[in-house]
């Protein structure tokens, strides 16, 4: 394992500050075994996993996902890995045949590029749904909507659906619009945005955040923060979490098996990686894969209608 | 419980890298902003830079391709995002069918031509008008509004809601003052004043 840290910390270190080629093969930064099982490597495809905080996070996470996947079908799968605005184009050309990111992007492909939803990630509280909070100090005196006003407030990035979209759909539906009731509001610099967003509530530079569930979660249990410090003013309903889908294009046969492995992954299931054994649900940070129920998308299609996002804006 | 003080401790150390410096980090977005060669353009395009990077994290690159029509060629082209035009420059281009008294009319006109003919969208007009001459003059000027495609406005979810807050912010004499300030100091100290000065950054 340590050795495949190494790896993708000189991969990322070599090719991470440079937005062009943000977009990195797996078939080229390490080497991936396929000793155990036998894999067709003449005719790969290419899945491109969205990049959630950092090239080198994403990578450690998501590249044994490719691995178990060549494993399970037969069909090499390759990985790339993208920021969420990279990934229109990579669609739109063909240049990869599967997806993994949010499924905000999974529903504008799925609209505009036929894009086939396979399987929901499932991971903390609430499954293969999350959901979106608006959180404050305790100590701020912010208690409710109405509260907001005249606040200071920090989003995550605008293409997420549980940092952004559910908090400014939460906010119109209770009376706050974003645009004219908060004083101010940004969305920060760079990666790990969700982390930025909470630590900038935390250390006071806003008094208002909008944060994911999950991440909100996660810090708390590591340890980062405590959740006595913070007050939860709104949360979402529950919405489809990070979706895998098949490019119109894609093999539906090399599809529905991709599928049936997914649903099937169990917390034991492990691949190999440069001669090491890495398990692949704990090494996502994910518990498994739930179908993809089109109807589930439909709470998110409304928020990015009523919200003028693409792929409904109008001009 | 040292543990997690050395946690506390470490992510404030990272809270405070993480926003103390405003450089452009690994995982960012760049937008181009085409800018004319009048000094109105100069100081706008700083200031939406400025707003934009301020705002929503994406960086943004400022390119002197030349005049408006260069200007409006490099994003018909992708090889920007975003430039600044004169609704009395875009009505000459459509001709007589623009032409009647009500400057709204006129924008609303200008807006749908540019959608149907370019799939480009007018933002809602800075307030002020424009261009200037080199003598910081304005001869039968017009109102100046920032201009992307629809397909990046797409792309860049939260741009128009943080531009369009520049509308009627600067007005005549606010943008005759912000020039005037800028041949003694540099530009991008000037806006970042007049943002600062109305809460905006």
């Amino acid at each position: 394992m340590k050795k495949i840290a190494i790896l993708l910390a000189l991969t990322v270190l070599l090719f991470g500050c440079k937005q062009e080629e943000s977009k990195q093969q797996g078939e080229s930064g390490h080497k991936i075994s396929a000793e155990a099982v036998h894999i067709d490597e003449s005719n790969p495809v290419k899945i491109g996993f969205m990049i959630c905080n950092s090239p080198k996070e994403t990578t450690e996470r998501f590249a044994p996902i490719a691995q178990y996947l060549s494993e399970k079908t037969g069909r090499r799968f390759n990985f790339i890995i993208a920021n969420t605005f990279e990934f229109e184009d990579l669609i739109r050309d063909k240049k990869i045949d599967f997806f993994h990111g949010n499924s905000m992007l999974a529903i504008t492909f799925n609209e505009k590029y036929a894009m086939q939803l396979l399987t929901v990630d499932k991971r903390g509280r609430d499954g293969h749904k999350s959901t979106g909070t608006i959180i404050a100090l305790k100590s701020s005196g912010i208690k409710s909507y109405a509260d907001l006003k005249d606040k200071k407030m920090v989003f995550g990035p605008a293409l997420a659906p549980f940092g952004f979209m559910a908090q400014y759909d939460l906010m119109l539906s209770n009376g706050i619009d974003p645009e004219d009731d908060l004083a101010y509001y940004a969305i920060p610099w760079g990666s790990a945005k969700h982390d930025k967003v909470i630590y900038g509530v935390l250390f006071g530079r806003y008094d208002v955040g909008a944060a994911p569930r999950i991440d909100v979660d996660l810090m708390a249990h590591e340890g980062k923060i405590n959740m006595d410090d913070f007050v939860i003013i709104g949360e979402s309903e529950q919405m489809p979490y990070c979706t895998v889908a098949a490019l119109a294009h894609a093999d539906k046969d090399l599809a529905a098996k991709a599928k049936e492995a997914l649903l099937n992954i169990t917390y034991d299931d492990t691949v190999q990686m440069d001669g090491e054994v890495v398990k692949v649900l704990k090494a996502a940070w994910l518990d498994g894969w739930a179908e993809a129920v089109d109807s589930e998308y439909d709470v998110m299609r409304n928020k990015m209608k009523k919200l003028n996002m693409d792929p409904y804006k109008k001009f | 419980m040292r543990g997690k003080f050395t946690i506390a401790g470490l992510s404030a150390l990272l809270f405070f890298h993480l926003f103390a410096s405003s450089s452009y980090s690994c995982v960012g977005r760049l937008l181009v902003l085409a800018v004319g060669d009048t000094p109105d353009q100069v100081v706008m395009a700083e200031m939406l830079s400025l707003l934009v990077n301020e705002r929503t994290g994406t960086s943004v690159e400022l390119i002197k391709p030349g005049n408006l029509e260069a200007c409006k060629e490099a994003v018909k082209q992708d090889k920007a995002q975003l430039f600044l035009n004169y609704v009395g420059v875009a009505q000459a281009e459509i001709g007589d069918a623009a032409v009647t008294g009500n400057p709204q009319e006129v924008y609303n006109i200008v807006r749908q031509h540019y959608l149907d003919s370019y799939d480009m969208v007018w933002l809602k007009p800075f307030g002020f008008n424009g261009p200037m001459d080199k003598n910081n003059k304005v001869e039968g000027g017009s109102s100046i509004a920032p201009v992307s495609t629809s397909e990046v406005l797409k792309r860049f979810p939260v741009l128009d809601r943080v531009i369009n807050k520049l509308k009627n912010k600067v007005d005549d004499d606010t943008i005759a003052d912000l020039v005037k300030k800028s041949k003694d100091k540099d530009v991008k100290d000037v806006v970042k004043e007049f943002l600062k000065s109305k809460k905006m950054i």
